[in-house]
């Protein structure tokens, strides 16, 4: 399954602005939805989620799953795949039911589709 | 009443494990925790996720931070920038679950502006 095919569904959620997958060092690999610098956007992300990282040792909550930053108009909801990140943009306030969401439907066959685990 | 009194109502929030207040330069101001958490982790978080988290703001033209969360495996973290006047001031909140969320979420809102307040003067 290609990328842009597993990334998709995500379009039906409520006020959802864009999709990015990005790798851990911040390079953009696939993106829905326009109006951003993909590249801007995944160095920031890429940044923001390597400093969550750099914390769980020493503060022994184990690895980090996700991460949500609320700004005043946007959410940015970047969930931690095996190698990659996978990025939304929401529009505020964004449905609760993002996160099952990817959990249910997107996360696995997202892996498969980037050749991690399945 | 002071900045510790203030985090340990903080601590009394079911579910919340540790409290503190940290610079936007990574500095401690003052922290509690009743699971001996090191709260010296934060620094390194408020100096760089917070300024990229900057970024992403003026990236987005969304305006400023309201609030970042990230969910370890062991519970989530929060941190939410306080409105002070000049420094930039973060109070952070480890948790032991997701469920506790909602309410700490809640309780947080009325205790942070009092926290902001006590920074401020």
């Amino acid at each position: 399954m290609t990328l842009q095919r597993t990334l998709r569904p995500l379009l039906t959620l409520e006020g959802l602005r864009m999709v990015l997958v990005l790798t851990r060092d911040g390079l953009p690999i696939e993106m829905l939805g326009h109006g951003l610098r993909a590249e801007v956007l995944a160095a920031e992300v890429a940044a923001v989620a390597e400093a969550a990282r750099n914390c769980y040792r020493t503060l022994g909550l184990g690895m980090p799953r996700h991460h949500r930053v609320t700004l005043e108009e946007h959410e940015v909801v970047t969930v931690a795949l095996e190698n990659h990140y996978l990025t939304l943009v929401l529009g505020i306030p964004s449905s609760p039911e993002v996160l099952p969401f990817l959990y249910q439907n997107t996360l696995q066959p997202l892996e498969v589709a980037l050749g991690g685990r399945s | 009443m002071s900045l510790v009194d203030l985090l340990n109502q903080v601590l009394d929030i079911k579910g919340v494990t540790s409290a503190a207040v940290v610079s936007g330069e990574g500095f401690i101001v003052e922290g509690v925790s009743n699971q001996g958490i090191d709260l010296g982790f934060l620094g390194g978080f408020i100096a760089s996720g917070l300024a990229s988290s900057q970024v992403l703001a003026d990236l987005l033209g969304g305006g400023e931070v309201r609030q970042a969360m990230i969910e370890y495996e062991g519970g989530p973290v929060l941190l939410t920038p306080l409105e002070t006047d000049e420094a930039q001031y973060v109070a952070v909140v480890t948790l032991d679950s997701t469920n506790t969320l909602g309410r700490a979420r809640f309780q947080l809102r009325k205790l942070l502006p009092e926290i902001a307040q006590v920074v401020n003067a």
